[in-house]
């Protein structure tokens, strides 16, 4: 019988890591950087998107443009908040808050992006439109991407200010200094680390975000000048315009050179958080 | 060519050959929801061959569609491929040659309307419509304010909003409207033309062109003429109204007593499908 499961269980890890092994393969096989007669600076800089254009362009430099304006602000909007949230779970609140407030922060975490996408375009982009042409913006979209990654963020701050341990925190307090003191100086240094890791995985989350950024970006294929610019992040032109692309056209290399670089971020990110994860538990231990 | 289109080449044509009793129908990818429904409701009404007419023997009645574009839609039927193209544009010379004068119908129109909602500034001026320099000007971004367009009107921004490039309208802009310009970058792209019309409805800054039978009933909104002439049911069908192309469906001479069938069904009973597609019908069916 434990044969059975293990040999099973080996066989399921085995499958798991050849699928991901082959999606990543296809992406970078079918990605040509740059794609077809388009400069490398053109391509990742330069260019206008506008493949149906006379000549067809095939830049991507606006949507990498508008995803960093978009998760940028939405990670500096929902990380101070986060904080105050792990703050308060790790530290303030009543076990009963705590029994409250956990789950709720994962069941937010479990929404789908579409109903997060549909609650801003019926709230937030009427709103925006009583100031700006269109409420379809990078801030209305960083708006609702940030409450999508809050609770990514906020989790990992309340675990990281509990392990930051009563002793320690104790101790302070007992050599007389201030509460706030004890919070900022110790507590707050002390997870600093972990506070990092939960942003950085947030980041993550919201590079691939897709359907929500789409539908409140305006999905313009411009060059962002500004917060309250429309855009096109680089999900939302994959998504748009994948669909229309001819198999192995230089449209189609494009499109999989901008998910490479995408994807190529997402790893790189994800392999800083588990750094980083590893150098706090190292400490924690030694 | 979408993935999924060449799944099914890839499936069904084999079988296609391998059954007499069948018709094979390809090309454009615009026509393609309109002809894959009427080859539906085509199958269910005769189930087999005698039904539709009583000299054929009883054969299942089994109609192919495929996508493939309109080039396919001659490529095909010259090599043999298809019995039937779908072309959503008009036969070039050197095509009808090749085919040795073919049968050629036309079963639907597909054409733009300019359309704002009845609050736009544009719709309070006594303005009946644009000639196509006006709207190239508009649609690439030249006259990005509204006194631009009329000096009468305030220095507002206009807001466009488009289908993405998976639209067949957006191919009529380009190559009718805005030939060797491009398209402005910072217009609003929808993936479907529903959430394009919600979208005119309720933002008065905003200029639209769309799919012209969706908007012909809709009260909110009104459309505007094109070098003097408004896109009318009866303009689109006679081709006065400039933004808009046939779609036609194209057999070899003398075609089978099978095609002979389905193209007049596709002209008689189908019309009604081409109608709730948004396209325009060109024969009032029954």
């Amino acid at each position: 019988m434990d044969l059975v499961l293990r040999t099973g269980s080996l066989v399921a890890l085995a499958g798991a890591v050849a699928v991901l092994a082959l999606v990543v393969g296809y992406i970078v096989y079918e990605s040509r950087i740059p794609p077809g007669d388009t400069t490398l600076a053109g391509f990742l800089l330069l260019d206008r998107w506008d493949p149906t254009g006379h000549p067809p362009l095939l830049g991507i430099g606006h949507a990498w443009m508008a995803t960093l304006l978009v998760v940028g602000m939405a990670v500096a909007l929902a990380t101070p908040l986060a904080i105050a949230i792990g703050v308060f779970l790790s530290e303030i609140a009543p076990p009963a808050a705590r029994a409250v407030a956990e789950p709720t922060l994962q069941l937010l975490a479990g929404v789908p992006a579409v109903v997060y996408g549909f609650v801003g375009y019926a709230t937030l982009v009427p709103l925006m439109e009583r100031w700006l042409p269109t409420g379809e913006t990078l801030l209305c979209a960083a708006v609702i991407l940030a409450l999508m990654v809050l609770p990514y963020i906020a989790a990992t701050a309340a675990e990281s200010f509990a392990l930051v341990g009563r002793e320690l925190r104790q101790a302070g307090l007992a050599l007389g200094v201030s509460r706030w003191y004890a919070f900022s100086r110790i507590a707050l240094r002390k997870a600093a680390p972990g506070v990092l890791a939960g942003v950085i995985l947030g980041m993550g989350r919201g590079l691939g975000e897709t359907l929500a950024v789409l539908m409140l970006s305006g999905n313009s294929p411009v060059f962002p000048d500004g917060l309250t610019s429309r855009g096109q992040p680089l999900t939302a032109l994959i998504a748009t315009d994948l669909g229309e692309s001819a198999i192995q056209s230089d449209r189609y290399h494009a499109l999989f050179s901008a998910g490479f670089i995408l994807m190529a971020s997402v790893i790189a990110i994800n392999v800083f958080v588990m750094h980083l994860k590893k150098r706090i538990s190292g400490a924690a231990h030694g | 060519m979408s993935l999924l289109v060449r799944l099914v080449l890839v499936v069904f044509i084999p079988l296609a050959y391998a059954q007499d009793a069948s018709i094979r129908v390809g090309g454009s990818t615009t026509a393609l929801p309109i002809i894959s429904s009427c080859a539906a409701h085509f199958m269910e009404k005769f189930g087999s061959w005698d039904k539709a007419d009583a000299s054929l023997k009883g054969d299942q009645t089994v109609v192919y569609v495929t996508g493939g574009g309109s080039g396919f839609g001659v490529k095909g039927l010259l090599n043999g491929t298809i019995d039937l193209g779908m072309v959503s544009r008009d036969l070039k010379p050197d095509e009808i040659k090749l085919l040795g004068g073919p049968v050629q119908h036309v079963f639907a129109r597909d054409a733009v309307a300019i359309a704002t909602n009845n609050a736009n500034p544009l719709a309070k001026t006594k303005r009946a419509g644009f000639s196509t320099t006006e709207l190239a000007a508009i649609f690439s971004g030249q006259a990005a304010q509204f006194s631009q367009i009329d000096k009468s009107l305030p220095a507002k921004p206009v807001v466009l909003l488009a289908r993405d490039a998976s639209g067949g309208t957006t191919e009529i802009m380009q190559d009718r409207v805005l030939k060797q310009q491009r398209f402005a970058a910072s217009r609003l792209q929808f993936p479907s033309t529903a959430a394009l019309i919600k979208k005119l409805e309720t933002s008065d800054a905003a200029i639209a062109y769309v799919s012209a039978g969706a908007v012909s009933q809709d009260s909110d909104l009104r459309t505007y003429t094109v070098d003097g002439v408004a896109p009318t049911q009866e303009n689109i069908v006679n081709g006065s109204y400039s933004l808009n192309r046939p779609m036609l469906v194209v057999a070899k001479p003398n075609p089978p007593r099978k095609v002979q069938l389905f193209v007049d069904y596709v002209l008689g009973d189908c019309q009604e499908t081409v109608k709730e597609l948004g396209f325009v019908a060109v024969r009032t069916g029954k």
